[in-house]
Formats: C-alpha cells, sequence, structure tokens
C-alpha cells in the first residue's frame, strides 16, 4: 500500500512539471502577438519593444522558460497588467467560490448518477430503465451554456424566483444556496447524465458476476445482495471514470461561471483573456489545473483504498 | 459479409436509427443550408431588428435585424467543417502517436504516455482559452487548439489496441516470414482498429460541436460575424426575456444534433461489440 502510495506521490512532480509547460508554451506558441495586443494597434516600434522588454518576452525561449520556472516555484505568477496586484492573489480570491461551486456540481451530479444507475441496472430493461438511459443520454447531449441560459430565462427571468447571478454569500446561507441552486445544477446536471449511464453499466455487469448468483442462491434477500456485494464492486469503474471527468468538470466550471457571472477562477480567466491580462491568464489556468491534478491523485488513492487489487499491481 | 451483421445489429436499435436520421439530416442541411437561406446572414436590416419567429422569419431576428434562420443554415455548414475537421486532425494524430507507442513500447511508449498524462489532466476549456484566447480566434486557430487539447484521447485508445494486437499470434507470424515493423502496423493492426476508431469518432464528434459552440460562446471561437451556434447563442443573451428566440432555437439544434450523434455512436459501439454475438445480452 505504501509502496503504491509513494509512487503515486512521486509521480505528482513530473505531471505537475508538465502540465505548467504545457501551459508555458500554450501561451507562446499562438499564432499573433500577444504584445500586438496589449499595446493596441496605434503603438509604435519602440513602445512595443518596450513592452516585450518588460514582459521577458525578448529573451530566447529556453531562458524565458527558466526564468519562467524559477518564478514559478516562488510562486511568482507576475503581476496583472491591469491592476499591478500579483496575479496569484487575484486568483486565490476566486478558488473558495469556484471550489463551492465545482464540489457542489459533483456531489449534486454523483447523487443523481448513483440513484438513477443503480435504480435502472437493478430493473433493467423496464420501462423505468428506458426512460433512465434516454434521459441520461439527454442530459449529458446538453450543452451547458445553453442549459445555463435556459434555467436563467426560465427560472429567473420569467418566474423571479431564483436570483440571475452572481454569488449571494457563504454557503451557509438562504441567499447563498438561492444562488448556488441554478449554476449548481447546470454544472451538474449534464455530468450526472454521464455518470448515470456508466454507473448502470457497472452494475449490470457486476450483476452477471458469479459471487452475485452466489450470494442469491445463499438464500440472501435482494436488497442484502445489492447492498452488500454489488454496490461496492460497482462502484470501481465509477470512480475510474469519474477521476477522467474530473478536468471537464473544472472547464465546465468556466461556462458556468461566465454565464451566471458567479466570481470564481474560470470567470476571472475569461475576463483576463479578454483584456490581454497574460500574468493573470496564466495564473488561472495554473490553479485550475493544479487543483485538476491534485483531485486526480486524491481519486487514485481513493481507488486504490477501494479496490485492493490495485495496491499490489 | 462481416458488415450485414453489423447492420442489423445496428437496425435493431431503434435509438440509434433515429440518431442516424438526424446525423444525416444535419449533413445535408450542413450542405445545402446556405443555399438555401432565404437571407443574407451577415448584413444588418435595420427595418426588422428583434422580431419574433413569424412567417418570414420562422426564427425570428435577431438585434441587427438578421434572419435567425438563415444565420443558423450558414452556421451548420461552419458547424460540420469544424466537427469533421477537428475530429479528422484528431484522429490522425492520435491514432499515428498511439499506435506507435502501442506497437513499439519502450522509450517511445514511455514519452507518448506521460505527455497522454499530463494533456488529460488540463482541462480542455482552459488550456483552449489559454491558446486561442491569446491569438484572437479564427477558424484555423480553433481547429488547431481543440486538435492539441484532444489528441491524447484518441492516443490512449489506440495504444491499448496496439498493445493488445501486438501480442497476437499473426503477428509473430507476420514478422517471422520477414514482415517490416512498417507492413505489420498498416496491414494488420491499423485494419483491426478501424471499428473502435469509427465508433470513437463518432463519439467525439459531439464533443468538438459542443467545444467549438462554448468557445464561441465565450467570445475566442470563430470571430464574428460568423454564424457559429454558440456565438449566435452569445448574441441572444442580453435578450432573453425580450427577443427569448435568438438564444433558444440555436441551442436546441445544437442540443438535438449532439443528441443524433451520440444515439448513433452508442448503437454503433453495441452493434460492433463481438460479444453480441456470443450470448444473449441480458
Amino acid at each position: 500500500m505504501l509502496t503504491y502510495l509513494a509512487r503515486r506521490t512521486l509521480l505528482l512532480i513530473p505531471i505537475l512539471i508538465g502540465v505548467a509547460t504545457v501551459v508555458f508554451f500554450g501561451m507562446r506558441l499562438s499564432p499573433g502577438d500577444p504584445v500586438r495586443m496589449i499595446a493596441g494597434p496605434l503603438a509604435s516600434e519602440e513602445r512595443l519593444d518596450e513592452i516585450r522588454h518588460e514582459l521577458g518576452l525578448d529573451k530566447s525561449i529556453p531562458v524565458q522558460y527558466a526564468i519562467w520556472f524559477r518564478n514559478l516555484l516562488r510562486g511568482d505568477l507576475g503581476n496583472s497588467i491591469a491592476s499591478g496586484v500579483p496575479a496569484v492573489h487575484l486568483v486565490a480570491l476566486r478558488v473558495g467560490a469556484t471550489l463551492e461551486l465545482t464540489i457542489t456540481a459533483f456531489i449534486l451530479s454523483l447523487a443523481i448518477a448513483l440513484l438513477a444507475g443503480v435504480t435502472a441496472a437493478v430493473k433493467q430493461s423496464s420501462v423505468y430503465d428506458n426512460v433512465v438511459t434516454f434521459g441520461a443520454m439527454f442530459w449529458l447531449s446538453m450543452p451547458s451554456f445553453w442549459l445555463g441560459l435556459m434555467f436563467m430565462s426560465i427560472l429567473a427571468v420569467r418566474l423571479p424566483f431564483l436570483p440571475i447571478s452572481g454569488r449571494g454569500g457563504s454557503l451557509w446561507t438562504w441567499e447563498g444556496i438561492r444562488h448556488l441552486i441554478l449554476p449548481a445544477l447546470t454544472l451538474g446536471l449534464p455530468s450526472a447524465g454521464a455518470t448515470a449511464r456508466i454507473v448502470r453499466s457497472s452494475v449490470l455487469e457486476t450483476l452477471s458476476q458469479d459471487y452475485v448468483r452466489t450470494a442469491r442462491s445463499k438464500g440472501l434477500r435482494e436488497r442484502a445482495v445489492i447492498t452488500r456485494h454489488v454496490l461496492k464492486n460497482s462502484l470501481i469503474p465509477v470512480i475510474t471514470m469519474t477521476a477522467l471527468r474530473l478536468p471537464w468538470l473544472f472547464g465546465g466550471a468556466v461556462i458556468v461561471e461566465t454565464v451566471f457571472a458567479w466570481p470564481g477562477m474560470g470567470r476571472l480567466l475569461t475576463a483576463a483573456v479578454f483584456n490581454r491580462d497574460y500574468p493573470v491568464v496564466q495564473a488561472a489556468a495554473l490553479i485550475t489545473t493544479g487543483l485538476v491534478v491534485f483531485a486526480n491523485y486524491a481519486a487514485d488513492v481513493l481507488y486504490s483504498v477501494v479496490d485492493p487489487r490495485i495496491r499490489l499491481e | 459479409m462481416w458488415w450485414k451483421i453489423w447492420l442489423r445489429a445496428f437496425r435493431k436499435n431503434r435509438l440509434a436509427v433515429v440518431g442516424a436520421f438526424i446525423v444525416v439530416s444535419f449533413l445535408v442541411v450542413a450542405i445545402i443550408g446556405p443555399y438555401i437561406a432565404p437571407y443574407d446572414p451577415i448584413k444588418p436590416n435595420y427595418r426588422a431588428l428583434l422580431e419574433p419567429p413569424s412567417l418570414q422569419h420562422p426564427l425570428g431576428t435577431d438585434r441587427l435585424g438578421r434572419d435567425v434562420l438563415s444565420r443558423v443554415l450558414h452556421g451548420s455548414r461552419l458547424a460540420a467543417y469544424i466537427g469533421f475537421g477537428v475530429v479528422a486532425f484528431e484522429g490522425i494524430v492520435g491514432i499515428a502517436l498511439g499506435i506507435m507507442a502501442g506497437y513499439f513500447g519502450g522509450v517511445l511508449d514511455d514519452i507518448v504516455m506521460r505527455l497522454v498524462d499530463v494533456m488529460l489532466s488540463i482541462p480542455a476549456l482552459v488550456l483552449a482559452i489559454v491558446i486561442a484566447g491569446t491569438s484572437g480566434g479564427g477558424l484555423l486557430t480553433i481547429i488547431i487548439t481543440m486538435v492539441i487539447v484532444s489528441w491524447a484521447h484518441f492516443a490512449r485508445l489506440m495504444r491499448g489496441q496496439a498493445l493488445m494486437e501486438r501480442q497476437r499470434d499473426y503477428v509473430e507470424a507476420a514478422r517471422a516470414i520477414g514482415g517490416s515493423h512498417t507492413h505489420i502496423i498498416l496491414r494488420h493492426i491499423l485494419p483491426n482498429t478501424v471499428s473502435l476508431g469509427i465508433v470513437f469518432s463518432t463519439l467525439e464528434i459531439p464533443w468538438a460541436l459542443m467545444f467549438s459552440a462554448a468557445l464561441s460562446y465565450l467570445g475566442i471561437g470563430v470571430r464574428p460575424p460568423s454564424p457559429e451556434w454558440g456565438t449566435i447563442i452569445a448574441s441572444g443573451r442580453e435578450f432573453l426575456d425580450t427577443a427569448w428566440w435568438i438564444a433558444t432555437f440555436p441551442g436546441l439544434l445544437l442540443m438535438l444534433v449532439v443528441l443524433g450523434f451520440n444515439f448513433m455512436g452508442d448503437g454503433l459501439r453495441d452493434a460492433f461489440d463481438p460479444k453480441q454475438y456470443v450470448q444473449h445480452k441480458r
């Protein structure tokens, strides 16, 4: 167990480095000149050179990378071009809001998916199963930004039942929850659809296993068969798949935050891109990705706890 | 003929057939759409601003008086370009790297797989925003960005396949009679991955459609006034209460097309599944 953990933890480092490097190159290899975009179309050559020097873009790429990496290790991701505030601070202010949204959506989606998936698999081929299967496909095909707009339109604009946008305060207040409902649903429902399908097929797979037949022939009540044998064993592929979907969840959060003006990192990212505030873009991208890497790591550890076979690999 | 078995299985799945019908309709619309669109999708018409759906404008008009239906029809061709283009390139890169990694193993495999792990850890949208956002958008940029962000999925899949196929007897036999690596890959391994590739591609296309629409919605996609569906939806955002049709219809259509591809892809996957012919499905 410990060797697996140690190995997995060590793996974190090259992945984090790799991820940061990809972001670094992603920002620099894009066609188009960022300096030109910061300075505007009317700037003179000298102004362009000035900015280039300020941002350190006049050095060669390997040198830039080395400097950037050293700063990264120090936690210095540059200052926002717009406000001069260290980019890391701006992002740190928003982390909480994004986590609030993402975790709530995640829990929601998992709850719905487990409930729907397990019950549908148990009643395979029934009307209920068909409805759930279709529903899952339906929800996972839904573009989240459009869903958000439709929710907004129907539930917030037409019937002034829920607030249109923004965050209403801490999670433990009624206002906070009111503002969280629509964004969390928008982020969580498509994910629930995808996860439900995985849960259902996993449970179906487990149900056809020999040990389930054994349990039943021992005379165990169906309810006990399910809770004691089927559930735990079906969960393993679900955890794997859920971990694979985590990047998607954070990506979706970017869209949902933009649609609902939710003050998270995603919204900061899109706003910074429009303002050509590249240090902030970089910081937001890096920290978001860092969170995903850690979440994946946590999922892997959880996976090894749930499935002892993995630890022996 | 193997494809007759497949066709029969596919036809049995009603949802898959509906999905195929939707996909074919989408393709037809994408091809003839711009020719049958009643109005110009880009030119403003200041005398018909924000008009609700009517006989002249079945889907209404937007804030520049442009007919939403015409914009959507033109947008379907754009969507088809992006959808198929991205998946094609993503497939080429992913399949090539994946098969080579799986077949040759060793250092090449390690490098490619590390790269794949890294790429899969980064939220696609975040990376796409970083790349496309700092370069100003545009059709080619979007396609390249999306390929960069998604090739890893194909690669991982194909590597697994190549690993499996590499160990089979016929590969060993081919090597024994002196077949070169290139020959084995092209004539033996690749054809056996075709069905998997088709299924996966069919399921990647809806992702590509939704992703490009999302990028356009955020303003980082194809540049306005291109009638990409995401852009149209974004333009309707401020009119949710006064001109709901602008944001609603393109989204509905997008969802329908995505649903169609998903149903069809699911059906394809079940149809290609060899377990179908061996035992009854429970």
